[in-house]
C-alpha cells in the first residue's frame, strides 16, 4: 500500500517535471545568450569582452554570459559550449580557436537549431575540413587592419620610400596576413620597396637587426611593427637614435610603451582591435537574429587606429575595462 | 687560457706530460695551435672580414657596440650553461629562467614598489632556487636534467605568462634601476650591459682556470668515479652549477629589462638553445669536462656579428635562422677537426 503511493507520487512528480521542461523552450521568460572564448576573463584582453557582452545583456535587458577557461584550454572550450548547447541557448558566440573541435560543436549546434556566430578567431582561408556553418565573423580582419593602418599613414609617406616591416613571428598566419596588407597598399599607391625583416621575438636581437638594417638603408622612411612585442625595441631604437621626424612609425594592438610612445609623438598610430565589440555586436546580433530574424553580419572591429588625438582618451578606457 | 685547457683535460696535475708526445710541432706553433678558442676565433674573424669587405660599414664602433650588447644578453646566461656543461649536466630552462627572474624583478619594482636594492637581490636569489631545484630533482631522482629542466622550463614559462597575463610589464619613467642593468650607453651605441658581460667573463674565467673549485668542476664533468676517488664532492659541485646558471640567467633577464625599460614573459625563448649554441661553438664539449669561457663569450659574438652582419649585407630577411644553423655546424665541425689534428692538445 505504502509502495503504492510512493510510485504514484513519484509518477506525477516525473510527469510534471518532464511537462514543465518541454514547455520551456516554447515560452522562454528571458532570451539566454552566450558568448565563449578560448580564454577566460582573467586574461586582460578578454576581460573587455566580457564587459562588452554583460552590458549587451543589460541594455537589451536579455541573460548574456561570457565564458572561458582560465587559460588558452580547447576541450574546456568545447565542454562550455556543450553545456550552453544543453542549455538551449538562443545563440551562441564562439571563438574558432581550433577549427575542427569548434567546428563540430558549431556543426551540433545549428542541428538544434541554435544560432552561432565566430568572434575573435574565424575559420582560416585555407581550412581544408569541411566548412564551418557559422553565421557572421565578428573580429578583426588582419589583412584588412593593415591595409587600413597603411592607408593612414600614405600622406607621410613619399614616392617610392623604402619601408621596413618587422616581423616578429615569421611564419604567424595573423601577423604575415597584417604585412601583406601594410605591402599591397604602399607598393600600389606608392611605388614603395617593402622590405619585411624577421626581428625574432628578442627584443636585443630586434633592435640590432633594425638599427643594422637602418645603417645599410639609411634612406628608408617608414617603419610598421606588428604588435607590441616588435614595437617596444623600436619604439626604444627611435627614442635613442632620435629618429622621430626622420622615419614614421605604426604599430598593431596597444601596450603601455606603445600608447606612451604615441602620446610622445614617437608613434603615429596603433591599430586597436576594438575586443569591447566582439563581446557587445556578437549578442546584439544574436539578439536580433532570436526577436526578429535578422540574419547577422560580419563585422570587422579592426578599424580602431590609436592616435596622437585619442590616446589620452583611450588610455582612460583602457583603465575603464573598455579597450 | 692554455692552461684552463691543459687542466679541464688532466685535472690540472699532469700537465706537462703533453710536451712529451713526439707529434708535437715547434714550441711557437705549439702555443698558438693549443689555444681552445682557436677554432671560434678562426670563425669569427672570417666572418668580420667576409662582412666588412661586403659592407664596409660593418667594421665600425656603433655596429661592434650593437654587436656586443646582443651578445652580453646571450653571453651572460651562456656562461652559466658552460659552467654547468662543463660539470656535465644541461640547463634548458635557462630562457623560462631569464623570463621568470625579469618578469617577477619587474612586478616587484612596478606594481609593488618595492625598492631596487631589495628587488633586484630577492629576484636572483629567486633565479637560483630554480636552479637549485633543478640540480635536487636531477640528482634525487636520477633522471637526465635534459628531461628535468625540459619540464621546468615549461613551468616557469608558463607560470611568466600566467602572472602576467601575457603582457609585457613597463617602466615608463626614467629609473636608475633600469640605467644601471643596461640601459645607458657607456659609449656611442655600447651599452652598459657589456661592462655587466666582462665582469661575469671575468669572474668565472678566474673561477674556472685559477681556482681549485675550477678543478673540481672538470673533474665532475670528466670522470665521475675518479673525481669521487680523489675527494671531489661531485653533487655538491653540481648543484652551486645549477644555482649559478640559475642565477646568470636571471641576471641576463635583468639587463634585457634594463635595455628595454619592458619585461615580457615571452622573452627568452631561445636562450636556452642559443646558449648551448655559442657554448658548443666556443669549443666546449657537449659530454662534460672541458671547455673555456672565453670560448662560450666568443661564440656569443660571432652570434651576434652573423645576424647584424646578413642584415647589413641585405642577406633574404627570412634565410638568417637558416644561415645561422650553417654557420653553428660548419663551427662545431672545425673546433672538432682542430682537435684531432692536433691531437696532442690532449
Amino acid at each position: 500500500m505504502k509502495r503504492g503511493i510512493l510510485v504514484a507520487l513519484l509518477t506525477v512528480a516525473l510527469v510534471g517535471t518532464l511537462s514543465y521542461t518541454a514547455r520551456l523552450p516554447a515560452a522562454p521568460q528571458q532570451l539566454s545568450f552566450f558568448v565563449i572564448a578560448h580564454t577566460g576573463p582573467g586574461d586582460p584582453f578578454w576581460a573587455v569582452v566580457n564587459k562588452g557582452v554583460n552590458d549587451a545583456g543589460k541594455v537589451l535587458g536579455v541573460k548574456a554570459v561570457f565564458q572561458g577557461p582560465a587559460s588558452r584550454d580547447i576541450p574546456a572550450q568545447v565542454n562550455m559550449a556543450r553545456a550552453a548547447i544543453s542549455a538551449r541557448a538562443a545563440g551562441i558566440a564562439i571563438s574558432v580557436s581550433d577549427p575542427p573541435a569548434i567546428g563540430q560543436v558549431i556543426r551540433d549546434a545549428r542541428g538544434k537549431g541554435i544560432p552561432v556566430v565566430a568572434i575573435n578567431v574565424q575559420e582560416p582561408a585555407d581550412y581544408k575540413g569541411e566548412p564551418i556553418p557559422y553565421m557572421a565573423y565578428i573580429g578583426m580582419n588582419e589583412y584588412e587592419a593593415g591595409k587600413n593602418v597603411a592607408r593612414y599613414l600614405l600622406p607621410k609617406i613619399p614616392q617610392g620610400a623604402k619601408v621596413l616591416i618587422s616581423m616578429h613571428e615569421p611564419g604567424h598566419v595573423g601577423l604575415e596576413a597584417r604585412a601583406r596588407g601594410i605591402r599591397e597598399v604602399l607598393t600600389a599607391e606608392r611605388g614603395a620597396k617593402v622590405e619585411t625583416l624577421d626581428t625574432t621575438q628578442d627584443p636585443t636581437k630586434s633592435l640590432s637587426t633594425m638599427r643594422a638594417f637602418l645603417k645599410a638603408n639609411p634612406d628608408t622612411k617608414a617603419l610598421f611593427t606588428l604588435g607590441p612585442l616588435g614595437a617596444i625595441p623600436a619604439i626604444k631604437m627611435i627614442r635613442e637614435d632620435k629618429l622621430a621626424g626622420k622615419i614614421v612609425m605604426a604599430s598593431f594592438d596597444m601596450d603601455a610603451t606603445t600608447i606612451q610612445a604615441i602620446k610622445e609623438g614617437l608613434v603615429e598610430a596603433t591599430v586597436d582591435q576594438q575586443q569591447y565589440l566582439q563581446g557587445f555586436i556578437s549578442v546584439v546580433q544574436l539578439y536580433l537574429h532570436a526577436k526578429y530574424k535578422l540574419a547577422p553580419t560580419d563585422y570587422n572591429t579592426g578599424r580602431g587606429l590609436v592616435t596622437k588625438e585619442t590616446a589620452a582618451t583611450v588610455e582612460s578606457l583602457v583603465k575603464q575595462g573598455y579597450r | 687560457m692554455r692552461d684552463v685547457g691543459d687542466k679541464a683535460i688532466s685535472g690540472g696535475a699532469e700537465a706537462k706530460a703533453v710536451k712529451m708526445l713526439p707529434a708535437a710541432p715547434p714550441e711557437r706553433w705549439r702555443r698558438l695551435l693549443a689555444i681552445r678558442e682557436l677554432g671560434v676565433l678562426i670563425a669569427l674573424i672570417a666572418l668580420i672580414v667576409i662582412f666588412t669587405f661586403l659592407q664596409p660599414a660593418f667594421l665600425t664602433l656603433d655596429t661592434f657596440g650593437d654587436i656586443l650588447t646582443q651578445a652580453a644578453e646571450l653571453g651572460v646566461a651562456a656562461v652559466g650553461v658552460t659552467f654547468l656543461m662543463i660539470a656535465g649536466e644541461f640547463d634548458l630552462s635557462v630562457g623560462s629562467t631569464f623570463a621568470f627572474a625579469g618578469v617577477l624583478l619587474a612586478l616587484l619594482v612596478t606594481r609593488f614598489s618595492v625598492s631596487p636594492f631589495l628587488a633586484v637581490p630577492a629576484a636572483l636569489l629567486f633565479a637560483g632556487v630554480i636552479g637549485l631545484l633543478n640540480g635536487l630533482i636531477t640528482l634525487a631522482t636520477r633522471i637526465p636534467s635534459f628531461i628535468t629542466t625540459l619540464g621546468t622550463m615549461m613551468m616557469w614559462r608558463g607560470l611568466a605568462l600566467a602572472i602576467t597575463g601575457g603582457w609585457p610589464i613597463s617602466i615608463l619613467t626614467a629609473s636608475t634601476l633600469l640605467d644601471v642593468l643596461g640601459g645607458r650607453a657607456v659609449y656611442s651605441t655600447l651599452r652598459i650591459s657589456a661592462l655587466w658581460l666582462l665582469i661575469v667573463t671575468a669572474v668565472f674565467w678566474a673561477l674556472l682556470g685559477k681556482t681549485a673549485y675550477g678543478n673540481w668542476v672538470f673533474a665532475t664533468g670528466g670522470k665521475r668515479e675518479a673525481a669521487r676517488a680523489l675527494g671531489v664532492p661531485v653533487n655538491r659541485v653540481k648543484l652551486i652549477n645549477f644555482s649559478v646558471a640559475g642565477v646568470l640567467a636571471g641576471t641576463a633577464g635583468f639587463l634585457q629589462f634594463g635595455r628595454m625599460s619592458s619585461m615580457s614573459p615571452v622573452w627568452g625563448d631561445a636562450l636556452a638553445l642559443e646558449a648551448i649554441a655559442a657554448a658548443v661553438i666556443g669549443g666546449t664539449s657537449l659530454m662534460g669536462g672541458s671547455g673555456t669561457i672565453v670560448g662560450t663569450i666568443l661564440g656569443a659574438i660571432t652570434m651576434a656579428s652573423i645576424r647584424v652582419g646578413l642584415v647589413m649585407v641585405g642577406a633574404p630577411s627570412y634565410w638568417y635562422t637558416a644561415f645561422l644553423g650553417v654557420v653553428i655546424v660548419l663551427a662545431v665541425i672545425l673546433n672538432v677537426k682542430l682537435e684531432e689534428t692536433f691531437a696532442w692538445r690532449r
